[in-house]
């Protein structure tokens, strides 16, 4: 028996469609009003603002009020510098149970004897890293009530896609980032071109993990959340998120406008793979073109990694990861059908074991394209000569 | 057939002439990579399949055998036996005991004796260093690590759930034994997606409380092929012990606010769950959160919870048993953080919660082996798994009606010492809902004859 011919992501969602509710311009004020109260509350612990906040009756729900308090501590974070104080003083002063009062301050006198402070400031200090009993600070001043909406919406976007097994995203402008960081975060992502081929129509781009050709399953949710800030980019999409929320199984969208803050992607601390090649081949003097335009192919999208220019000739170098004989065998047709010569460039620890076929070969319109294969690295020599070498170009 | 490990499943590609990955039962069409894709864990069942089909197959898919050098203490009887029945249910299964008994050790030897490449999944940041170190003890060769900041893999490797979640996608085909520490989280806690995405045929869960129902627990590891309780080792490889339920009395103040909460808080829970049809707590949260009247409900029981958790008559008591076993190692557990945070600071102990970071939950620990600090307060950091030895007494001011919960508590005091007894009190204030609670939790206890009565 088959469980699945199609991935659960192309298979049409049955589950009614509601918007995703998010924070918007009209949350401002009452987000105004909290950040008043956290500017009376700073220096005192963050359970004294949490009940100040109960007592003010903001009218929001206490999920909106946790949610803009959430993005508030992401703001502001600090923790580090607290904790390593307080650990220092607990080290100090906590110790066998102290049982009666005069216990108890000798223990704090004789901690804050040895560390000239008063006792006062021992007992302040002692659980400055805590969640509820750090002090509030707001160290870049006070934040823009939107900037805590923006923040407050990634969040609430990525808890949603926590639960989710799939996602399908509709974009009508680059959607190369997203395509290149769910590859990265090792998501299963299938884009073809919607509607129209001429360039007017969105790029559909389906979400989803491999276990999630199986059954529906939560575990990709992280690894989906990865792709919300970048549609802070992005002046229109459809964000449709497939999952199993309370109250049953639903697909929750979510569409301009809403404010998403700019948030720096966290950086590699290792050149990519690509980059390393684009150096080497910099330095044999060879031009590059870094992430070129991705090309339409009839219902699909091709995403090349870089484009190289060798002697007058340019090709294009695309790094594939995990891959099968017919995927490749695909991707090199793909490429010949727009017309664009293409090295793919195939990490041999993941692939299908070479062929014959992974030579220089030439597809309709005498377009060449050739696998070159790599393991860790991707050596700049080799490609060079496989450029020279290829059948149709001529290097002299 | 050519068979590959990818991102926690297998890619089946056709040979010419092989069996069409189609038939293949489970098998998924992959549009990315124009593949078949069956789940990593069907590995064993599809290589046997195939092989009886007599089709040939390129099986990219080996997990590592492992050096030997182990240094094992001698098992007890119950680990030899325990470690026997999971190997003749074709080493998959979980085996059930106390805590304090050495389910550790049972591991230990699994992996020693199968010989090949294993991950231990545990759930906490602590259970990893305690896992660590005790592999480091016994295995000469560096171990894995993955969680809390390290991301190592070795050939036998200790990961925390969270981690091998991420994890396991990339790493899943290296282990042919998987280890899974309080296995009674599998299907919660621990996703039942981490045991899908891993290849090793070899399975072996600890707990010491299994599910009455194993459900997916049954479906990824197996079985319960070995179980005993406490009062199977009380005396032996447990030290014998005695419970004493301590009540306690509210003060007026508190009981007419208590008395108010409640009326509150039931009035709504009432009505909404008569509306409802008999919903789940979850439901009834859910609901409640729409309406004015049910947040202040919802308000209305934590308040009342937070009441329960440390009252006067709470505050007196644990003073009072503190002073009583004075210099003895003793466990204080509460309901939430927030009452471990008050009692710390109340009396100066030390609180070991998710908040206090790795080095200084090492340092607190070893300062508590030593004997250096005499009391910890927790609320469930505690509770599971953690290596605390030689601990007497055990405090429990408050917690849930989980008996399962109290069994692990309890477990905490339970490590054998010449000449000890364990003594557990267990702090419950009269005519609320805590004296249900603890009906509840010893009849839990009873009916998994965990606890051999002895209620003082």
């Amino acid at each position: 028996m088959i469980a699945a011919l199609q991935p659960a992501a192309s298979r049409p969602p049955t589950a009614p469609i509601t918007s995703l509710r998010l924070f918007g311009p009209e949350d401002e004020p009452w987000i105004d009003e909290l950040l008043d109260l956290v500017e009376q509350s700073l220096g005192e612990p963050w359970r004294v603002l949490l009940e100040r906040i109960e007592d003010a009756a903001l009218r929001r729900s206490p999920t909106q009020v946790a949610a803009i308090l959430g993005a508030l501590r992401r703001v502001t974070g600090g923790r580090d510098e607290r904790a390593r104080v307080a650990r220092k003083l607990r080290g100090k002063v906590l110790g066998h149970p102290a049982l009666d009062r005069d216990a108890r301050d000798a223990r704090i006198a004789c901690a804050a004897a040895e560390l000239g402070l008063e006792p006062a400031d021992v007992e302040g200090l002692l659980w400055a890293d805590l969640a509820r009993e750090r002090p509030v600070v707001l160290p870049r001043g006070r934040p823009a009530a939107r900037t805590l909406v923006g923040f407050a919406n990634v969040d609430r976007i990525q808890r949603c896609m926590r639960r989710a097994s799939s996602i399908e995203l509709r974009v009508w402008s680059e959607s190369t980032a997203l395509v290149r960081t769910g590859a990265r975060c090792g998501l299963i992502v299938v884009v073809s071109r919607a509607g129209s081929h001429d360039g007017d129509g969105p790029t559909l781009l389906q979400v989803t993990g491999p276990l999630a050709l199986f059954h529906a399953t939560t575990v990709y949710g992280r690894a989906l959340g990865a792709l919300v800030p970048l549609l802070a980019d992005h002046a229109r999409f459809t964000l449709d998120i497939h999952g199993d929320f309370p109250g049953g199984p639903r697909t929750l969208r979510v569409e301009p406008p809403v404010l998403l803050p700019p948030v720096p992607l966290p950086r590699s601390k290792s050149p990519s793979l690509i980059e390393r090649l684009a150096r080497d081949l910099e330095r044999a003097g060879c031009g590059v073109e870094r992430e070129p335009p991705p090309i339409a192919c009839g219902a699909h999208v091709l995403y090349p990694d870089a484009a190289v220019v060798h002697r007058g000739v340019r090709m294009l170098v695309e790094v594939i990861g995990f891959s099968t004989h017919a995927y490749l065998a695909e991707k090199r047709a793909r490429y010949a059908a727009v017309g664009q010569p293409v090295v793919l460039c195939v990490d041999s620890t993941r692939a299908a074991p070479s062929s014959a076929s992974d030579g220089g070969a030439k597809g309709k319109n005498e377009v060449t394209s050739a696998v070159l294969r790599f393991c860790r690295r991707i050596d700049a020599a080799a490609l060079m000569t496989m450029i020279e070498g290829l059948p149709g170009q001529d290097c002299s | 057939m050519r068979i590959r490990f990818d991102r926690g499943t297998l890619v089946l590609e056709a040979d010419a002439g092989g069996e069409d990955p189609a038939q293949i039962p489970g098998a998924a069409w992959d549009d990315e990579v124009r593949a078949w894709r069956v789940p990593a864990e069907a590995h064993r069942e599809l290589a046997v399949r195939l092989a009886d089909s007599a089709v040939r197959i390129s099986d990219a898919v080996v997990p590592r055998r492992i050096d030997g050098g182990w240094q094992l203490p001698a098992l007890r009887w119950y680990q030899e036996a325990a470690l026997a029945s999971w190997h003749a249910a074709g080493s998959r299964g979980v085996v059930a005991l106390p805590t304090g008994s050495g389910k550790t050790l049972v591991a230990l030897a699994a992996i020693a004796r199968l010989g090949v490449a294993a991950l231990v999944l545990v759930p906490t940041r602590v259970l990893l260093d305690q896992w660590a170190r005790a592999l480091a003890a016994c295995w000469p060769y560096p171990i894995g690590r993955l969680g809390d900041g390290d991301h190592r893999v070795a050939p036998i490797t200790v990961a925390t759930y969270a981690s091998a979640t991420m994890w396991a996608p990339r790493i899943g085909d290296q282990f042919g034994l998987v280890v899974i520490d309080e296995a009674h989280h599998v299907g919660a806690w621990c996703p039942a997606e981490v045991l899908e995405m891993l290849v090793a045929p070899a399975r072996l869960g600890l707990t010491a409380t299994p599910p009455p129902e194993l459900g997916v627990l049954g479906r990824r590891v197996g079985p319960v092929v070995y179980a005993l309780g406490i009062d199977d080792l009380a005396g032996d490889a447990l030290a014998p012990y005695v419970l004493h339920t301590v009540p306690i009395e509210l003060t007026r103040d508190e009981r007419l606010r208590y008395r108010e909460l409640r009326g509150r808080f039931s009035a709504v829970y009432s009505e909404l769950i008569r509306a409802l049809g008999g919903a789940t707590w979850y439901e009834f949260v859910r609901a409640a959160s729409r309406t004015v009247e049910g947040r202040r409900a919802l308000e209305a029981w934590r308040a009342y919870r937070a009441l329960l958790g440390y009252p006067a008559g709470k505050r007196a008591a644990l003073r009072e048993l503190l002073a009583r076993h004075a210099g003895q190692r003793t466990l204080v557990f509460t309901a939430d953080n927030a009452t471990a945070y008050t009692i710390a600071r109340e009396l100066l102990v030390m609180p070991v919660t998710h908040e206090i970071g790795k080095l200084e939950r090492a340092a607190v620990l070893e300062r508590f082996r030593t004997g250096e600090i005499s009391a910890l307060v927790s609320s469930q950091v505690l509770d599971e798994g953690l290596d605390v030895p030689d601990a007497d007494v055990a405090i429990i001011v408050g917690g849930s009606a989980s008996a399962r919960r109290q069994v692990q508590r309890i477990g905490r005091v339970l490590r054998p010492r010449d000449g000890k007894r364990a003594v557990i009190y267990e702090l419950a204030v009269g005519e609320t809902t805590e004296v249900e609670y603890v009906r509840r939790r010893r009849a839990g206890l009873a009916d998994a004859q965990l606890v051999a009565g002895g209620f003082a």
